[in-house]
């Protein structure tokens, strides 16, 4: 979690729009997370939510866009909404999977959007961002956490594994984006940050959990036991949940900036390995070897 | 930025010739009459100056008048338009699953094709309305596009068409309002529509059930739906900016209510400008801020009335009304009723 130091968004920092990425996904078995339908289904319930959580972040960051007169923010505006496209796009594809194996993915989704659509018709523009911005602090942690903690993945498929450090890397590479836009542009007090990322806390695991649990019931595998296993796995001293929970809380601290915190090595060796030759699950392969 | 120089996007070109064509006329002279470059290449940055649009439906509707083919252009020109250039936006319209998913291009068709028109879809218990408003930003009121009567028709055919395609032939769109007196071709609408038609109206509108708002449409396929949306809103990002002052003004009170009851000054001064450089500049892009404020405040209005319980007098003074008959009478202007008619007929 240390390392970097900075107050703000690092000098000619770049966001890459990468496009055309394979991850095999025909060929990655139902339960890809060590065989397990908890935590395979954990990170498919959020594999659910991406798309249309990808299209309302997109939306409330383009809110404030023309109000920007700054070029570089324009730019990373632009470069933001294009990573999220694509990972909203990746996570259609691989969710499309899902359906063949019984999931209710189109009536998921569609009731994801109308919650969604509520919000941006019922709440003010600043709120969305703030929930926005929240939404981008939750997965800069889980990217940080995924790319330096190598044990987390380490019973996943490594197709998968490659997919989630993608999107891990991209994530950290625009995490302070809709952070710069809603201090800088739309001017928000400490309240007003910290507004979206509360609320979400408690609704986000909410919503992952209802669509969890219809998915393992659809799998025949909804049983006390693994719910209780599973939760342990994630709240359970150790758990996923609270591996990322020091990184989670320095967001409330006064003059949190996203580029003050967060690793960067991995990332570091993940670039190295992809730009050589564009292939994103050879890169994911060699960060999981090299920080195992 | 002087109001003559304000520029469209131009990526509709291609579907110009085909209308032509469907006319029987060569539009080729016409474009280079008025200095029409035509270049696929560049399309999408293609752009075009508000009057030489102008000028150019004048001249194609002459021509068209010539051939004796008997068409109208703007109304071959809506009707034979297709997304062409923009395949996501077609595919977006085709996968989804019902009329009020669709209605989502109309914003984006605002931003990408025709700054100069906003659609919005109103809707009580009875009746969805498609409005077309004609916004006041960048340069792009003085007057013309909202005018002409060719504006309205060819964006009704194309709204017709899609609505038609999407939810059947023989749908029962109510009845097509126009802004403009009937025209010497008056006898043709109807023909041409297949709707009931009124003209000298309050605001240019199409009127159909709102039950059809949310019929399932037979096309649904939400996952190409949904990735067509994403490659949209990539697109939308590539969008160059909205200069001007009053495109910053009006975003600005698109993102924060509580501006629309502040003064001049106050509003000047969170734009970092001195009054009246702001004034000077929004009446060189042709705009006052008064005209700005009032449409921000209406804008506001029908959306408060359709989703939130508040009552009018506390909204008129939220809106910075002066007073709740100012609100009553302006508010009626713009939608044709007044605010408390306009709740009464929602759910
Ligand atoms: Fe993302
Ligand atoms: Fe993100």
């Amino acid at each position: 979690m240390s390392e970097p130091e900075r107050a703000a968004t690092p000098e000619n920092h770049q966001i890459v729009p990468r496009k055309d990425l394979d991850f095999q996904f025909d060929q990655v078995p139902k339960y890809w997370f060590g065989g397990d339908p908890f935590k395979t289904r954990f990170f498919d319930a959020m594999s659910m939510l991406f798309p249309e959580g990808e299209k309302f972040f997109i939306e409330c960051v383009r809110d404030y866009r023309d109000q920007v007169s700054d070029p570089v923010m324009q730019e990373h505006i632009r470069d933001f909404i294009f990573q999220e496209g694509q990972h909203g796009m990746v996570h259609t594809r691989f969710n499309d999977r899902l359906k063949k194996q019984g999931i209710e993915v189109d009536a998921i989704t569609q009731k994801n959007k109308e919650i969604l659509a509520a919000y941006r018709r019922r709440t003010p523009k600043w709120f969305t961002l703030s929930l926005t911005t929240g939404g981008e602090h939750m997965t800069a942690i889980m990217a940080h956490n995924f790319l330096h903690r190598p044990e987390i993945f380490a019973e996943a498929d490594h197709r998968m594994r490659a997919m989630y450090y993608w999107h891990a890397i991209e994530e950290i590479e625009h995490k302070a984006v809709a952070f710069d836009v809603l201090q800088k542009i739309a001017g928000a007090n400490y309240f007003q940050r910290i507004a979206g990322l509360l609320w979400e806390t408690f609704l986000f695991p909410f919503h992952v959990f209802l669509v969890m649990r219809h998915m393992l019931q659809v799998d025949g595998q909804s049983s006390w036991k693994t719910w209780i296993k599973g939760f342990w796995w994630l709240y359970g001293p150790g758990g996923l949940y609270m591996k990322l929970l020091p990184h989670y809380l320095t967001f409330y601290l006064p003059g949190f900036h996203p580029w003050r915190f967060g690793r960067m090595d991995a990332m570091r060796h993940w670039l190295d390995v992809y730009d050589k030759d564009g292939d994103p699950i050879a890169a994911g392969d060699t960060v999981a070897r090299t920080f195992s | 930025m002087g109001m003559n120089d304000a520029t469209v996007p131009f990526i509709t070109l291609p579907n110009w010739i085909k209308a032509a064509g469907y006319c029987g006329f060569n539009i080729n002279p016409i474009f280079s009459r008025y200095g029409v470059e035509a270049d696929l290449l560049h399309l999408e940055d293609a752009r075009i100056h508000v009057s030489t649009l102008n000028q150019l439906m004048a001249a194609c509707v002459d021509a068209a008048n010539t051939t004796g083919r008997g068409h109208h252009f703007p109304f071959i020109l809506g009707e034979t338009f297709t997304f062409e250039y923009l395949p996501e936006m077609e595919t977006y319209i085709n996968t989804s699953s019902s009329l009020r998913d669709a209605a989502k291009v109309l914003t984006w068709v605002h931003e990408l094709i025709s700054p100069f028109v906003d659609i919005q879809l109103e809707e009580d218990a009875r009746s969805a309305r498609m409005v077309l408003v004609y916004p006041p930003i960048g340069g792009l009121n003085d007057g013309s596009m909202a005018n002409l009567p060719y504006t309205s028709e060819s964006f009704f055919a194309t709204l017709l068409k899609f609505t038609r395609m999407l939810v059947g032939q023989n749908t029962a769109i109510r009845l097509l309002r126009f802004r403009h007196p009937p025209p010497s071709y008056a006898h043709l609408y109807e023909e041409f529509f297949q709707v009931p038609v009124a003209f000298n109206q309050e605001r240019d509108v199409m009127e159909l059930d709102q039950e059809l708002l949310d019929r399932p449409l037979l096309g649904a396929y939400p996952d190409l739906h949904q990735q067509a949306e994403l490659l949209v809103q990539q697109r939308l990002a590539r969008q160059p900016l909205w200069h001007g002052t009053a495109a910053q003004l009006h975003r600005l009170y698109q993102t924060n209510d509580a501006l629309l009851a502040q003064t001049l000054e106050h509003i000047a001064d969170r734009l970092n400008m001195h009054p009246r450089t702001l004034q000077r500049h929004l009446s060189q892009e042709g705009t006052s801020f008064g005209e700005l404020q009032t449409e921000a405040r209406l804008r506001a209005a029908v959306d408060a009335l359709q989703h939130r319980r508040e009552n009018l007098e506390s909204l008129s003074e939220r809106l910075g009304f002066s007073d709740r008959r100012s609100f009553t009478r302006a508010f009626k202007r713009w939608t044709g009723v007044s605010p408390s008619q306009y709740r009464h007929s929602l759910r």
